[in-house]
This record gives structure tokens, sequence and C-alpha cells, in this order.
């Protein structure tokens, strides 16, 4: 009973904690922009809108001047959700792991002892999930709202996709907020290589199902995109996803995540105050 | 009484610090010098213990490492209560923020310290009216003076059972004498550990003392008088001044970064 309690209060404190971070970083954020609070929505919203922009273009260069999704995903999805779904768990992915590639960012709370490297990850972590779930709502309730075709076949299956996409994203992010201190060419090459990566395999613009068979290997590897995929899947039941697995994303998120625990445990000095060297 | 005894113990009088088999690094050039004998000894509760040592980086890395702001090359401290952040530090907070988001910010995290806090909010916002900082004011806007005040005064709103006091040269001045009296009604009960060479300060606010040389080897421990006069015979046959201010700055290196790359995409 004791060991509950101190969990429970262990837990309880561990949350005060990222939370508090999670706002301090907010405030500072908002208190830096002219956009204030709204900087973290405002942001996503933008990109999104040029990456929609950007398959309606090459729709219309195709000669499909209709405002939909494009070829064959057409059947399934408006493009607007289509494309919202692709980045909410891409970026998500993107903004929670990439930007743990320079090292923490935010680092004067570990002044603080009570604060931990992994409640600073945790806590921007949090930011940024909020940001792109509201997000995601936001514009699945607009698109809702104009055609009048709700339409969320497992919801289950979505938010479990999600959690997984931040469980992998945290994983990656931990494991590589190490690499921080490597030589800056380095690392913005890697970074780079990474967001291509991200970009064009975790099917923001395309349908698993649109890739010919033989072809599918190449895309597959990447578990966000199985993230993607069956993140529209729990929308649309009827959306096709062949090779794409939810074990497949289970694993690789667990363990990516262990390893990452792992690593941190034994290293955690190393994200710590310097001054003495 | 054993080190292993004092780990053992359980009665009421517990230490609220033991140093067990704590070995520090004693050379800022030189990693591989390290103090000459593991510590094991501890601070006991209500203790206020000036640390008093002619190596000013040893003095660093014992508050660094209290402050789990550097590891420690071997060994550990067993805290038994909460321990402070470094008195008066200026790490921590961000330019950007307001001094009611600090606050509010600081009482999440030691909402503990905060509640069991002997001094009320009305008296802290009244403590900083004294100087003219205004809770909506941002940090980045208060003068060098007024940020020394705040980051000073907030140090002491909270309750700790071990206070860190690395630096006090603002403390003893002339305008920190209503934090002092803040810190003397917070202190009752607590202990303290400081490091530094002010004797005004160890002499109003520290009862014990702990004279290190300068490989860290424990020479004296007691009597806060004898203390003082030890070191100041070492420092004079050294034929080194001892400087109130501290060489190092605490969480020098834990600075937020704004250089993000959001727009850094395909």
């Amino acid at each position: 009973m004791n060991l509950l309690k101190r969990m429970i209060y262990g837990l309880r404190r561990q949350w005060i904690v990222i939370n508090s971070v999670a706002v301090y970083d907010r405030n500072r954020q908002a208190a830096g922009s002219s956009l204030g609070a709204w900087e973290n929505l405002i942001g996503p919203a933008q990109m999104m809108a040029f990456f929609i922009l950007m398959r309606v273009g090459f729709s219309f260069l195709r000669g499909n001047n209709r405002f939909a999704a494009g070829g064959s995903t057409d059947m399934y999805f408006n493009i607007i959700v289509f494309m919202s779904t692709g980045f909410c768990i891409a970026f998500l992915f993107r903004n929670v792991a990439i930007k743990s590639l320079s090292g923490l960012k935010l680092r004067a709370p570990l002044y603080y002892s009570r604060i931990k490297p992994l409640d600073i990850l945790l806590a921007l972590s949090l930011n940024d999930m909020r940001a792109l779930a509201t997000l995601s709502l936001a514009i699945l309730g607009i698109v809702y709202y104009f055609t009048w075709s709700f339409q969320l076949d497992s919801p289950g299956l979505a938010i479990s996709v999600y959690l997984l996409t931040v469980m992998m994203a945290l994983g990656f992010g931990l494991s590589v907020v190490f690499l921080g201190k490597l030589n800056k060419w380095i690392l913005k090459i890697i970074k780079r290589l990474i967001q291509r990566v991200i970009i064009f395999t975790s099917g923001i613009f395309f349908a698993t199902f649109e890739i010919p068979a033989h072809m599918r290997p190449f895309v597959t590897w990447n578990p966000i995109l199985h993230g993607v995929e069956l993140f529209r899947y729990s929308i649309n039941n009827e959306y096709p996803i062949p090779d794409i697995s939810l074990s497949y994303l289970m694993l690789c998120s667990i363990l990516m995540l262990s390893f990452s625990l792992i690593l941190y445990r034994t290293n955690e000095s190393l994200l710590l105050e310097s001054n003495d060297d | 009484m054993s080190i292993h005894q004092v780990l053992n113990s359980s009665s009421s009088a517990e230490p609220v610090l033991v140093f067990d088999e704590f070995v520090l690094r004693a050379d800022k050039s030189d990693s591989s010098v390290v103090i000459s004998s593991p510590w094991n000894w501890w601070l006991d509760s209500g203790d206020r213990l000036a640390v008093m040592t002619t190596n000013s980086f040893l003095s660093y890395q014992l508050m660094a490492t209290l402050a789990d702001l550097v590891k420690p090359v071997s060994g550990e401290v067993l805290k038994r209560g909460t321990v402070s952040w470094p008195l008066g530090g200026e790490g921590g907070l961000d330019g950007k923020l307001s001094i009611d988001q600090s606050l509010d910010f600081l009482s999440n995290i030691y909402s503990d310290c905060f509640e069991k806090s002997r001094i009320t909010l009305q008296e802290f916002y009244e403590v900083l009216q004294a100087q003219s900082i205004e809770p909506s004011l941002k940090l980045k806007e208060l003068d060098k003076d007024q940020k020394d005040y705040f980051y000073m005064a907030l140090s002491i709103l909270f309750s700790f059972d071990v206070y860190l006091v690395p630096k006090f040269r603002y403390l003893m001045s002339r305008k920190a004498m209503l934090l002092r009296t803040l810190l003397h009604r917070q202190l009752e009960g607590c202990s303290l550990i400081s490091t530094g060479g002010n004797n005004r300060f160890r002499r109003e606010f520290c009862n014990k003392g702990l004279v290190l040389d300068g490989f860290g080897e424990v020479i004296f421990q007691g009597d806060l008088e004898q203390a003082i006069a030890l070191i100041d015979q070492k420092v004079a046959d050294s034929g080194r001044v001892d400087s109130d201010d501290d060489q190092f700055d605490f969480g020098d290196s834990l600075k937020n970064s704004d250089q993000d790359e959001p727009n850094d995409v395909l």
C-alpha cells in the first residue's frame, strides 16, 4: 500500500513538474512572438496549408481541377482530411524527435534540481502534442461542419496510434538528444536528411495502396508511415492499408522508447551543467 | 558514530545530508585531480555549516553537486529533506517571463516548500515593492540591483530543509537588510551550507565550521570561531586573499536558446 501511495505521489509530482515546464515554455514563446500564445498553433497551421496547396497544385497540374485528394485517395477522403491526418502524425514525430537533435534548447529550468532533462523533453513534447492534436481536431471539425459527414470509425485506434507515435517520437528524441554536442555541420546534415526522409516516406502526400506492390518495401520500413496510414484507417475503415501493421508500429515504439530510457538512465549527467570542464 | 550507523539510523534527529564515500574534483584544469580522501560526514538538522577552503573550485564543485548540477566523481550525498537551489542564483528562469509567471512556475515545482514557508506572499510582494519591482514586470526589464534583489528574495520565499549559500555579497549589503531578516526567520530549525570567505556572514548565519585543505582533506570540523581562525591562518600562510566574490557562476551553461528552425522543413 505504501509503495502504491509513493508511486502515485511520485507520478503526481512528475506530472506537476512536466506541466509547469510546459507552461513555462508556452509563456516564453508567447512573450517572444507577435502572435502570442497562438504561435504554437499558427506555425504548424501555416505549414499544413502550404502542404495542402502543394498537393492541390499537383492535382491541378495533372489536369484534375477538383479540389480533392487526387488519384484514387479521392474515393476515401477529402483532401483536407487526407493531408491533415498525414501531417498531424508525421509532424508530431518531426517536432518532438528532430528538435532534440540540436540538444536541449530549453536548459535553464535544469537549474532547479527537481527538474530533470527528461521532464523538459516530455514538457516540450506535451506542447507539440497539444498543438497538433488541437489542430487536427479543429480541422476535422471544420471539414465535418462544411461537408456534414462526420466519420470516425475507430476512435480507439486513432488515440492508440497517436499515443504510439508520441512514444516513438519521445524514444527517438531521447536517443538523439545526446548528439547535440556533435559538430554543428554534422548535426545539420543528419537533421536535413531525417527531415527529408520523414517528409517523403511518411505518406503525407500519398497513400500506400497507390504505390505499386514491388515499390512498397522502400517506404514501409518507416514506422511513421504505419502511424499515418493507421490513423487514416481509423477514420475510414474502408481505406485500404496493404503492408501496414499496427504490431510493427507498436514494436518500433516500445523498442525505441525502452532503448532510449536505458540510454538516458546511463547518460543523464551529460545533459546537466558542464561548467567544471 | 560511523557513516553506516548514520545511514541506518531511525532516530528522530536524523542528519539531513549524509556524504557517503563522496569524491569531488579538486582542480579545474585537470579532471584527474580529485580530493585526497573520500568524505564520510553528515550535516545534522539545524546545523548551519560554513565550509572553508582556499580552493574555490572545490567550493564550487561542492555546491554544484549538492544542487544536482554536477555529478560527483564517485560516492553520493543522501538527502533526507528538501535542498534549495543555490541561494540568489540567477539561473533557472527566462528573461521573457514576468515576475508573476516565474513565481507561478516555482510555486508549482516547489509547492511543498511554498506551502510551509514562514513568509507570506503578501510579505514577499511588499519586499519586492521596496525595490520598485512590480509583479507584471518581465525579468529582462529589471536592472542589475533589482535582479539581485529579486532572485535573492525568491530563494528566501521557499522553505527548505537545507539552504545552499554560495554567494552572500549581495545578501550582506545594506540594500538586502530586509532580506536578511526574512532569511533569519525562514532558517529557524533549518540547516544551511555555505562556502566562501565572508566572516560577517559566517558569524551571523552559521553555527559550525568545516575547514578543508586545498585537496579537500577535512582538517577541522566543529566550533565556528576556531574554524575561522584556522582558515584565516591558512590564507595568511598561503599569501592568497580569498575573495568574497565567487569565481564560478552556477548554471552558467544552462541558458535557454531561441535559435529554433521551425520553418526548415524541406
